[in-house]
């Protein structure tokens, strides 16, 4: 079971290159699609989901050509797009029992039970006889995640899902896209470095419509062993450091500024080694791909 | 702060492209409209840059405007909400309260500037090339700077003020729309219903724009007026611009004291969110332990189509259910009950009986709104999930396009029936209730209600063109928009003339409002029957492709959906779209053949060329002296269901001039072919053939030398094949039933025939004709006083007719009855006219009851529809008064019996010939005779029509200015004092009021120049209103018994000679008391 991504190149009416020569495999697991806003995540995100036409490229799952056959992706699609609203005069019961319907799932029987498990797995079973337009922005969120988790999706597309869930609501989503991997394609899209490596065993960062690195997140962060460094700094000597090494992030701690430097050897002795994260890696493809465009 | 706020705005809109755009469409606006509302007025004298052409573009605003007014009040506040600014703008240290003020009084100026665009296109109207350049005066610009303060000006002010009314109070620009809608539809309502409605006045105050109350205006004004005037703003205007900007201003107060930042952001609304209690903490485990089941997944054909069907009513349940179309469905629902119970569709005299024709009309009079309120809400349910943004989930969803989009469609198709079974039933209601139980036709309600006649199925096409507006666009607004525009664009084509075949209007079938109590739809039924075909292939077609173009997810721009490997319809339903296409493109064509090719239908422009062109090339026959018809012997048989007439007559021609004739010409009417034209036994070769004016010369083998006769004998069948498609040419003479005919129709004319002359000055010019000082000839023509008024080509006739038609139906013909047998399966009847009458034969054929009595010595006879005995004892009492009243005081009547026959509306009123007066449908026989007024008016329509054949037979009237007067003026003032007599001043003074309101109305439409009645030359409302109030003001001052007198004795001077109007009256005025000689001479003479 595996989605493969061809040469996808989209670029938009008004110009813009969303998508250029994107070519991706994904497996069965969780996928994190990792990106800045406005990197092409959701355009790649909605081709994927039958949602976009594109240029050229070609996409696969399993033996469905997705662009020539979207109907055929559509029977074993889940997605939560990264906006979406709902209808006014409906409950959050009655709008999943339709989407079930539309699924292909015809027994009225299994529809309520799937409709009631989901309502329950995503916490709105007390409130399923509420109206939709009624409900807070995060119980809309795991409305959006209950519809795409209907009728046990192949492949799970979810477009930044933790948006607007609280921590605890967020772990509870973790939970079940984890057990949801276990046998389907899921693609995370964020730009929340933390989803990725918390939960996937393979990612793609994406820049300016391009892949910019594919691979497993621990592999990835393997890749700067010994290579990170960190100091506290005042926060007036942060353009002096800056032109003297590679600073690839900053942030502050204790009142302290903290910069995260990228050095093949230890750059003074003012700098302590830091154990590289996946978001170092990030940052640090970031700040390469901004340097050379400088250029 | 408030200033700051204009500017910016102001400065941020002007500078954009489409205001260009918008100023270049209005310019566009004002020249076309200039040239529409002149076309209107059909008066020689009107220039094409008229003061009052301007008033009335201003006071209707036109459509363009108004959409541009739509989408620039729409974005003034709207764009806080839409664009999300309102959260950052809403928190500058700005007054909300003036902040309002900057935005709406931002949005009023705009639209004033873009307005001006359509003041700058009517000035433009003189360099614009749209008429010759003396159609043009001095361009009124202080008119048109008046007319733009005092209409335009606060009818943006109102439009501006209800759509941020809606907009703050409901925070949905929808809202806002929809109250732009309505306001154009109650708009449109009472612009097109005001002249026939009987309540003008209300309807005047009731149109937001104040375009009735202007058109009112100006319709009293005279032409030369209309060319310069300022416009009064008194009496309707003026009330109305009263009533409607206080309306604005109330609304802008309430709107300025209920916008708050706060409130128009939905903060409100957010306390309202359900609070999640707090829920039970789900561990880990709990969830892993909620296995989802593995659900059986199906994904045939039956179950999409299960789907569509369920689908389809739930779409359905969330259309009807809403509060909001349970209020606008009962707004609806109130209109048809109170437009059936309490006024009912009439034809100038009034109410009418509770017919089912009556309460069908609701369609139509409402139709516009009817229609407008459907697309919107198809509109509105096709685009239902990009509305709340959920199209991201439901287009991912495994179910095809046409099970959801047609699911919509069906649900849609389904509340129009909703919608239009609702009328029905209101319909029968109202009849029940008044009374006509039994005059209840479920087939009529059927057909007009729930069939193609503007019905149910009308909606479902419209809701089909909607659908593919809707996928070929994928924007809701811009469905909207080029529905509602088209929707529009087409009746405004068609009320301004630039389009005038039914192939043309979507969805539009042929007589729609042709209904005839008589002969039902007629031709017309089976015509709109082949036009609803052609318009459902097209839907077929509309609606598969809107299925194809309709995309998923994000919107792809419309020429990239014109390809046809779109997956969402399987190439037989391409294959079926593709063919219905062709099918439509194919009855297309069948419907030219059988409308345009069979010569059922001609545009105006060429008839007007054809009119123009006979003119030109036959003018010379004129003064062509032909022989006259004095006998005719008439063999015509009816085949109604055929539509055909077939017939042979010998006729009998005298020279009755003092020059010998030696060729004859005549002209016969389209659908007639001559299978013999004999001349004394011999058939002749034409030596002038022109088919394309049917007209054909013959030389005479001999001079027919002056008192000289000649027979000549006619073999000939008239025939419709095809159909037609407009009740303008109905062909009334050869219907199905209720067939009505003037003799000329299907016998030919000799001579020249001026009938065919165009009348219209000014159309007369666009052809290069000469002006006409007089439609008739002058009072001392030598032709004119040679020729009879009622036919140039014959003097007064005898006859013998023998008429037959298919049995059931009943042959009229003029003259006495002989006899009537019936022979294989058809009726017949003889009838011989032995003393001379009048050439104005008519003949007809259809279904009656007859009621027989008797006036005296004359046998009376009442043929009417059996549905419509209602007035019958009426119409009796009229005719019998005024038979005993000629008897008694006018010598004789003319005939020994006399037939009232009624016949279809379609053509003239009122006719009366030898022993026969015939009724149009509309003009009493089912009226509502509750009413004095209508009672007088039933009475007094027959006694005229009586002592017009009285004054036939008594007077030859001489073809020359002032024949009317005695034609029609005369037989109506005559039939005052019978109607006096009978049913009291009250009731002649309801006549003479009717009669001078209609000539106040209809003289400034006047298309030449109104002469004096004196040479009156046959204006429909001059004679018969102003003439016969003038000469029972005459007769009034002369004295009743003496006017009568005089009128005796001058018929019968010298009964043989044709007689003038002109002598007549010199006569008259002889008797005229002297103090009033001056005022009488003032209203015959000027």
């Amino acid at each position: 079971m595996n989605l493969t991504v061809n040469h996808l190149s989209k670029t938009y009416p008004n110009g813009v290159q969303a998508l250029k020569n994107v070519s991706l495999t994904i497996r069965k697991g969780m996928f994190g699609l990792l990106g800045q806003n406005g990197a092409g995540k959701s355009t790649l995100m909605r081709t994927i989901a039958t949602l976009q036409d594109t240029d050229e490229g070609n996409i696969h799952f399993n033996d469905i050509d997705v662009l020539k056959q979207p109907e055929e992706l559509r029977k074993v699609l889940g997605y939560l797009p990264q906006e979406f609203g709902v209808y006014p005069n409906v409950t959050a019961e009655e709008l999943l029992l339709h989407i079930a319907d539309m699924r292909g799932i015809t027994q009225k029987g299994e529809r309520k039970e799937q409709v009631a498990a989901l309502l329950n797995k995503v916490n709105l079973y007390d409130v399923r006889k509420k109206r939709l337009d009624s409900y807070s922005g995060g119980m809309r969120q795991r409305f959006g995640i209950a519809q795409a988790l209907l009728a046990n999706p192949k492949l799970i597309i979810v477009d930044e899902p933790t948006a607007g869930l609280d921590p605890m609501e967020r772990n509870r989503f973790y939970n079940l896209l984890s057990e949801l991997g276990e046998d389907a394609v899921v693609i995370l899209s964020t730009h929340i470095v933390e989803d990725v490596s918390t939960l996937c065993n393979d990612m793609a960062i994406i820049g300016h419509g391009e892949v910019l690195l594919t691979g497993k997140p621990d592999e990835i962060e393997a890749s700067l062993n010994g290579k990170v460094w960190e100091k506290a700094i005042e926060k007036t000597d942060l353009q002096s450091h800056s032109n003297r090494f590679k600073v690839i992030s900053n942030h502050f701690h204790m009142g302290k500024m903290m910069i995260t430097v990228v050095s093949e050897e230890v750059p003074d002795g003012t700098f302590f080694k830091k154990a590289p994260t996946l978001e170092d890696a990030y940052f640090n493809l970031l700040y390469d791909e901004q340097k050379t465009a400088a250029l | 702060m408030i200033g700051k706020i204009i500017l910016h705005e102001v400065r941020q809109r002007f500078f954009h492209w489409t205001t260009v755009l918008f100023f270049a469409m209005l310019i566009f606006q004002g020249i076309w409209y200039t040239k529409g509302n002149f076309d209107f007025y059909v008066n020689e004298g009107l220039l094409m840059n008229a003061a009052a052409i301007f008033y009335k573009n201003l006071a209707g605003g036109g459509m363009l405007m108004i959409i541009i007014v739509a989408i620039i009040t729409g974005t003034a506040l709207n764009k806080d909400l839409q664009y999300k600014t309102g959260q950052w703008v809403y928190t500058l240290p700005i007054h909300e309260k003036q902040f309002f003020l900057g935005r709406f009084l931002s949005a009023y100026a705009f639209n004033v500037i873009i307005a001006f665009g359509f003041v700058i296109g009517m000035l433009l109207v003189p360099y614009s090339g749209i008429g010759p350049e003396h159609r043009f005066g001095p361009t009124p610009i202080g008119q048109l700077l008046h007319g733009f303060a005092f209409l335009t000006m606060p009818n943006l002010f109102l439009l501006t003020s209800m759509f941020f009314f809606a907009l703050v109070f409901t925070r949905k620009m929808a809202a806002g729309y929809l109250t732009i809608l309505l306001t154009v539809v109650v708009f449109l309502v009472m612009q097109t219903t005001s002249e026939s409605s009987g309540i003008t006045t209300t309807l005047s105050l009731l149109d937001p724009f104040g375009y009735v109350a202007t058109d009112g205006m100006i319709l009293s004004l005279p032409t030369t007026e209309r060319n310069t005037a300022y416009i009064p703003f008194s009496g309707n205007l003026f009330v109305n611009r009263l009533v409607w900007l206080g309306f604005a201003v109330f609304l802008f107060l309430l709107t300025y004291f209920r916008f708050s930042f706060k409130r128009f952001l939905g903060d409100e609304k957010k306390k309202k969110n359900v609070k999640t209690t707090r829920q039970k903490q789900f561990t880990v485990s709990n969830v892993f332990n909620q296995k989802v089941g593995r659900p059986k997944l199906s994904f045939k054909t039956p179950d999409f189509l299960k789907k569509l069907l369920s689908l389809a009513i739930l779409e359905f349940k969330n259309v009807v259910r809403p509060t909001s179309f349970r209020v606008i469905l009962g707004i609806v629902l109130l209109m048809a009950i109170l437009q059936n119970m309490f006024w009912n569709a009439s034809y100038y005299i009034g109410p009418t009986v509770p017919l089912t024709s009556t309460m069908t009309f609701f369609r139509l009079s409402f139709g516009v709104f009817i229609m407008i309120l459907l697309m919107v809400w198809a509109g509105e349910l096709f685009f239902k999930d990009r509305t709340v943004k959920i199209h991201h989930i439901t287009d991912t969803l495994p179910v095809p396009v046409w099970v959801t989009q047609l699911s919509r469609f069906f649900a849609m198709s389904a509340v129009s029936f909703v919608v239009a079974a609702s009328f029905m039933v209101l319909g029968i209601l109202a009849q029940i209730i008044k009374g006509g139980t039994a005059l209840i036709e479920l087939d009529l309600y059927i057909y007009d209600i729930l069939g193609y006649n503007w019905g149910w199925l009308t909606y479902v096409l419209w809701i089909g063109l909607v659908f593919f507006i809707s996928g070929l666009t994928g924007n809701r607004f811009l469905t909207h928009i080029l529905c509602v525009g088209f929707f529009f664009g087409t009746i405004l084509a068609f009320e301004l003339g630039l389009a005038e075949q039914t192939r043309f209007a979507f969805a539009a079938v042929p007589g729609l409002e042709d209904y005839s109590e008589i002969s039902g739809y007629g031709i017309w039924s089976i015509s709109a029957l082949w036009y609803f075909f052609m318009w459902t292939l097209l839907t077929l077609s509309f609606v598969l492709l809107g299925i194809l173009f309709w995309s998923r997810g994000t919107g792809m721009v419309w020429w990239k959906k014109l390809g046809v490997r779109g997956h969402q319809l399987g190439w037989t339903g391409k294959l079926v779209a593709l063919l219905a296409l062709v099918g439509f493109f194919v009855l297309q064509s069948f419907i030219v053949k059988n409308v345009n090719n069979k010569g059922n239908f001609t545009p105006s422009a060429i008839e007007e060329l054809e009119s123009a062109e006979y003119e030109k090339k036959f003018g010379y026959l004129k003064s062509v002296v032909q022989p006259k018809i004095v006998h005719v012997d008439l063999k015509f048989d009816f085949h109604p269901n055929q539509r055909k007439a077939s017939y042979q007559a010998d006729m009998l021609l005298v020279n009755q001039s003092t020059t010998p004739i030696d060729s004859l010409f005549f002209n016969f009417e389209e659908h007639v072919s001559v299978e013999h034209l004999w001349f004394d036994g011999e058939a002749l070769l034409p030596a002038i053939k022109n088919s394309e004016h049917r007209l054909y010369g013959y030389r005479l083998p001999h001079q027919l030398l002056p008192s000289d006769s000649l027979k000549l004998a006619v073999k000939a069948v008239k025939t419709y094949t095809g159909f037609t498609q407009s009740g303008e040419q109905s062909q009334p003479d050869l219907m199905f039933t209720g067939s009505f005919g003037h003799i000329r129709q299907f016998l030919p004319i000799l001579g020249y025939d001026s009938e065919r002359e165009l009348l219209e000055n000014r159309k007369r010019e666009e052809h290069s004709l000469k002006k006409l000082t007089s439609r008739k000839a002058e009072v001392g023509n030598s032709m004119g006083l040679k020729e009879d008024f009622y036919a140039p080509d014959a003097h007064k006739v005898t006859g013998t007719i023998t008429i037959g038609t298919e049995k059931g139906q009943i042959p009229i013909a003029p003259g006495n009855l002989l006899n009537s047998w019936e022979e294989n399966n058809r009726s017949y009847r003889s009838f011989s006219i032995t003393e001379p009458q009048p050439f104005n034969w008519h003949l007809a054929s259809g279904s009656y009851q007859k009621n027989s009595s008797k006036a005296g010595r004359v046998q009376t006879h009442f043929l009417a529809s059996p549905k419509h005995q209602f007035n019958i004892p009426i119409y009796q009492k009229a005719l019998h008064s005024t038979i005993s009243y000629i008897e008694a005081h006018m010598n004789v009547y003319p005939f020994k019996a006399v037939r009232v026959v009624e016949i279809p509306y379609y053509q003239e009123d009122f006719y009366a010939y030898p022993n026969t007066i015939a009724i149009s449908e509309k003009e009493g026989w089912y009226a509502d005779t509750t009413h004095l007024a209508e009672k007088s008016y039933l009475f007094h329509s027959l006694a005229a029509q009586t002592m017009r054949h009285w004054v036939a037979s008594q007077i030859n009237m001489a073809n020359v200015q002032g024949v009317e007067m005695l034609s029609e003026a005369l037989p109506e003032a005559l039939a005052f004092q019978v109607l006096e007599n009978e049913m009291g001043t009250e009731a002649l003074n309801h006549i003479l009021k009717k009669k001078k309101d209609f000539y106040d109305k209809e003289r400034n439409n006047e298309s030449n120049t109104e002469p004096p009645l004196l040479y009156a030359d046959g204006a429909d409302y001059l004679e018969p209103n102003k003439g016969a109030i003038a000469l029972q003001q005459m007769r009034t001052a002369i004295g009743k018994e003496r006017f009568m007198e005089i009128l005796l004795e001058w018929t019968s001077h010298n009964p043989e000679e044709p007689k003038r109007f002109i002598d007549l009256y010199e006569t008259l005025i002889q008797a005229v008391p002297k103090s009033e000689v001056e005022a009488i001479r003032k209203v015959f003479e000027r």
